[in-house]
């Protein structure tokens, strides 16, 4: 386990990401992954319906194909899924965890946890040893917004803790698409809300913009010279 | 509510490539993408070296005094989507770093968007949001302020130009007689290759018969 500051794993912060940073990450694995390839948070509910499972696969392995760093918290559902899949089509994936490293939540989840920490890289905001609280998960999604250059809604309740790092990462002036049976779904009013505030609707239609819009890093981030 | 001009001045200092996919090309998107989201490229904010970029054009005379002179009241361009209290306002960080580098008078938030519009850069063409669709999402606040010498309109990117035209009335009714020009921090080049991304450009925004065109 390493201990590093937000401008050792990210680089350097502009106010508004400092303002909710934590004062330090403790990570497990390879951080160098952040610097490899865009980085998409792949987020939604644990009691994902089997449609919102496939498109959570479907996407994960889709940017995994593209090089992209695939951002997930390690939770039942739609988190799983976008990990696993993201292994299993040989790209490389981050969990960012709401528990300290010394701990993993849920226990169904410790394997891949403990697969995520050798082979990728897995990151807390929490001491070895802090006792979890329920305040700790929704601080755990606006560093998933922080680390992410975008955030992918799957499927979430009017409750879904998905929410949280979605209007974090409008507030970062990050990139938010949320799924087209979301957008669709009467039942639910925070879809429009986010929309009006920035969010976009991701569709194979809206896909290659979204692609387009990621950073490529093509240089190493941290020590990159501005080319102007 | 006056009219919407037939030609808008405007100035630029960088370009990027929509599509292109040479090296540069790709940087220049990277660039984009960075002062989309007041971003670092290494340990460099890009929004702030742009800036500073600016105030060397202006110290040697060059094309973008003809926008950010030092009597201009610089307005940032409203986003796209609603803003949350506290969430990044990137023409609005534009507008302050430049301030601090010397350009223009001060900075004068008085644009709002009160309805959401689709966003330009991922609208398909003939989807865009016309100059009456910015027109009819914005408005002016201007309650106890002075009436500035001259005013830019300041947005990360102009594309075809429509934000621009769309929201000069609001300006035009609340200081009649003030010159109003714009100034983007980037400029998309839509086809093909880039030779360099430090480019600054002066130019035209024309809106005749319902057909917007940016020259160059």
């Amino acid at each position: 386990m390493k201990t590093l500051t937000p401008p050792q794993l990210l680089g350097p912060l502009n106010p508004i990401e400092r303002q909710y940073a934590p004062e330090r990450f403790y990570v497990a694995g390879d951080p160098a992954i952040l610097e490899t390839g865009a980085r998409v948070s792949i987020v939604g509910s644990r009691q994902a319906s089997p449609e919102g499972l496939a498109r959570a696969r479907k996407l994960a392995r889709r940017l995994a194909g593209e090089g992209i760093v695939v951002v997930s918290g390690l939770a039942l559902g739609i988190d799983t899924a976008a990990h696993t899949a993201t292994i299993a089509a040989g790209g490389r994936t981050v969990g960012v965890i709401g528990t300290p490293l010394d701990r993993s939540y849920p226990r169904e989840n410790e394997l891949l946890q403990a697969r995520i920490a050798t082979e990728h890289l897995l990151i807390s905001q929490f001491t070895p040893g802090t006792k979890t609280q329920r305040f700790h998960f929704p601080q755990r999604n606006r560093t998933m917004a922080l680390i992410s250059d975008a955030t992918v809604i799957i499927e979430a309740g009017e409750t879904s803790g998905s929410l949280s790092q979605g209007w974090e990462a409008l507030r970062l002036g990050r990139l938010l698409y949320i799924t087209r049976a979301l957008a669709d779904d009467p039942a639910l009013r925070w879809p429009s809300k986010m929309l009006d505030h920035g969010a976009q609707i991701l569709s194979d239609a809206t896909l290659p913009d979204f692609l387009e819009a990621l950073p490529s890093r093509l240089t190493p981030v941290l020590d990159a010279a501005v080319p102007f | 509510m006056p009219p919407f001009p037939s030609e808008l001045p405007f100035c630029s200092l960088l370009q990027y490539s929509v599509r292109g996919q040479d090296e540069l090309s790709r940087r220049s998107r990277d660039v984009r993408t960075a002062i989309k989201t007041d971003g670092f490229i290494g340990q460099t904010r890009v929004i702030e070296h742009a800036a500073r970029r600016v105030a060397e054009n202006l110290q040697e005379q060059g094309c973008l005094a003809k926008c950010l002179g030092p009597d201009v009241a610089l307005v940032p361009m409203p986003r796209s989507g609603l803003l949350r209290s506290g969430a990044l306002w990137p023409a609005l960080v534009i507008c302050e770093a430049l301030y601090r580098h010397g350009a223009g008078a001060e900075v004068l938030p008085c644009l709002h968007r009160v309805v959401a519009i689709r966003k330009a850069a991922t609208a398909a063409q003939g989807e865009r949001p016309e100059p009456q669709d910015h027109c009819r999402t914005t408005c002016v606040e201007v309650d106890g302020v002075d009436r500035p010498r001259a005013i830019a309109i300041v947005d990360d990117i102009v594309t075809r130009g429509s934000s621009f035209i769309g929201v000069t009335p609001h300006l035009v009714a609340a200081f009649p007689d003030v010159p109003i020009r714009c100034f983007a921090l980037v400029r998309t080049i839509s086809q093909g290759e880039i030779e360099t991304i430090l480019f600054p450009t002066t130019g035209l925004i024309r809106y005749r018969q319902g057909q917007l065109r940016r020259e160059p």
